[in-house]
């Protein structure tokens, strides 16, 4: 029966062998070991094709577009312009931390000199609060590594995981939605797995400040703010967002930002207080929530770490214009995502028809540097 | 006259290349030789994914799991022990990853059917042979013996040091399993 047996358990039909194997070459060259990986490092350096078009693509800052400034300075309706800056090519990230990307190779650390940890092949991945832990998830499967890509734990969900995010300091827990609506939680052990409600599309957050609190947007679109270990309920805002996609805290817990494609609403829990961002086609972003223009959308809105500014990005005509207080950048590229460096110092911009992430600083003289990629799912210290 | 012997001896046969050992090409990568990488990765690649499959009857967790036993060797390569051969720890984190995927698919298939009459979920790739088929129905414990005894080749005595289970339950897991793979194909 033995020689059988091979026989037979080799012949057998493994379904998509092929595909798998380029997959996972695909994956698998991207972490060789250190010298190797130093020599990955300098992929970082795009060639030089792609800079020219990436500079072409990042073209002279535009009048103030589509975007918004920081509400809690009331820099809303007139942001400043910056000057236009180079953007320049770079290996090096322009902070400290780490920052864990994701292309079509999966998702991936990478570090401060540009030296990048292939983790495997994920849908989206998290950082733990210190960095010292990444929950990745792929299918119905959530995983928590090292950055060094060793699975500490893994659990199966009961459907495909949307997305997940690890709860603040001290990281005990993980919360993760489900592409069926539902939000569950498990503790940072990869213990305790079980559903805790229902909830929308949007992405949900950890309020700062300790506990375990999460903000979540319910089927109705109202937002929604629970202990998710008590199950008490914290805050239920008025009004409802209709198609949320991302939620962000300002670092002190106190605002909360709402962001569906034509609007970004900021709550502020402690007075109460409700504030309704629109985009403008062309010039200074209203605050009002008045009449909007075709066309004009928003593609994220994230609040710093350290202070009560929002970084949003916006589209309208063809240009995507990010904001934080000031106009930061604008190009005719797509911007899909923002990431805050964990200092408030750059946001990471996701550009992805560029196939580049753009650096750009915050505070000081403007400074954009480029680096290739896909798109980036956190920053940690 | 010489340049027509010259013309009348055979060619030299082409030698066919050999693959370079394990740890030579562990050394080669080391070096950071991405071609000694792709060596590796091809070598051992289809023993891998086909493994968890086995294992797991699942090809999308079978890809993964391979991956991820890949690149965790690769990652912890600092800590390997140069003097031992490479595909048996290949091998036994491929294996040990794949059963804890069953185990934990299971205690969710549980947890599921309790909260609901649903049937479970059938997992992707679905084995078209009747062997296969009966292998299906052994636990997980019981595929890993099976696959590394008759798929991979190792000996009872060698499956009990990679899963750091004694010889006699490997012995009997094993006999086991092929008594219930006979019942199945009986059937």
């Amino acid at each position: 029966m033995s020689g059988d047996l091979r026989d037979r358990f080799e012949r057998a039909p493994l379904p998509g062998a092929e595909d798998a194997r380029r997959r996972a070459w695909e994956v698998v060259s991207g972490a060789a070991p250190q010298p190797a990986r130093r020599s990955r490092a300098r992929r970082w350096r795009a060639p030089a094709a792609m800079l020219l078009a990436a500079a072409a693509a990042a073209v002279a800052l535009s009048p103030p577009g589509a975007a918004v400034g920081d509400w809690v300075r009331a820099r809303v309706a007139a942001p400043k312009k910056a000057a236009e800056p180079e953007t320049k090519p770079a290996t090096r990230l322009p902070t400290s931390g780490r920052l864990l990307v994701r292309d079509q190779r999966g998702v991936a650390v990478v570090a401060h000199d540009g030296a990048r940890t292939a983790l495997g092949r994920y849908d989206g991945a998290t950082w733990s609060p210190r960095g010292l832990f990444v929950a990745a998830w792929r299918g119905t499967r959530l995983s928590a590594l090292t950055p060094t890509g060793s699975v500490r734990w893994r659990i199966i969900a009961p459907e495909p995981i949307r997305a997940a995010r690890w709860s603040l300091e001290p990281g005990f827990r993980v919360a993760y939605l489900t592409i069926a609506g539902e939000l569950r939680v498990v503790a940072g052990d990869g213990t305790g797995d079980r559903p805790f409600t229902r909830a929308g599309a949007a992405i949900p957050a950890w309020r700062p400040g300790g506990g375990h609190v999460l903000a979540y947007v319910s089927p109705a679109g109202r937002v929604e703010v629970r202990d998710v270990d008590s199950g008490a309920l914290i805050a239920r805002p008025r009004g409802a967002v209709a198609r949320a996609r991302t939620l962000s805290w300002s670092p002190s817990g106190r605002r909360l930002a709402v962001t569906s494609a034509h609007e970004i609403r900021v709550f502020d829990l402690r007075s109460g207080r409700r504030r309704t961002i629109a985009p403008r086609a062309e010039g200074a972003a209203s605050a009002t929530g008045g009449a909007r223009p075709p066309r004009a959308r928003f593609t994220a809105a994230v609040f710093s770490p350290t202070a009560a500014t929002l970084a949003t990005v916006a589209r309208s005509h063809g240009r995507s214009t990010v904001t934080a207080g000031r106009e930061l950048f604008a190009t005719r590229g797509r911007i899909t995502g923002a990431t805050w460096s964990h200092d408030g110092r750059w946001l990471m911009l996701d550009a992805p028809d560029a196939r580049q992430l753009i650096a750009v600083r915050v505070r000081g003289a403007p400074r954009v540097l480029s680096y290739p990629g896909g798109r980036v799912d956190g920053w940690s210290r | 006259m010489r340049d027509a012997e010259s013309l009348a001896l055979p060619l030299p046969r082409p030698r066919p290349s050999r693959r370079r050992g394990d740890a030579a090409l562990l050394r080669a990568i080391d070096r950071g030789d991405e071609a000694a990488l792709a060596e590796l990765f091809n070598h051992h690649w289809p023993a891998l994914h086909r493994a968890a499959w086995l294992v797991t009857h699942d090809a999308q967790a079978a890809e993964d799991i391979a991956q991820e036993a890949f690149l965790a060797a690769l990652q912890r390569l600092d800590s390997f022990d140069r003097g031992r051969p490479f595909a048996p720890w290949l091998h036994r984190i491929v294996v040990n990853r794949a059963i804890d995927f069953v185990r934990a698919r299971t205690a969710r298939r549980e947890v599921a059917e309790a909260a609901s009459a649903d049937p479970p979920a059938e997992t992707s790739g679905a084995l078209g042979d009747d062997t296969l088929a009966a292998l299906a129905t052994l636990g997980p414990e019981q595929r890993a013996v099976v696959v590394l005894r008759h798929l991979l080749g190792y000996s009872p005595g060698q499956i009990a040091a990679l899963l750091d289970l004694p010889r006699g339950t490997v012995n009997s897991r094993l006999r086991r399993a092929l008594d219930a793979l006979a019942g199945e194909l009986e059937r």
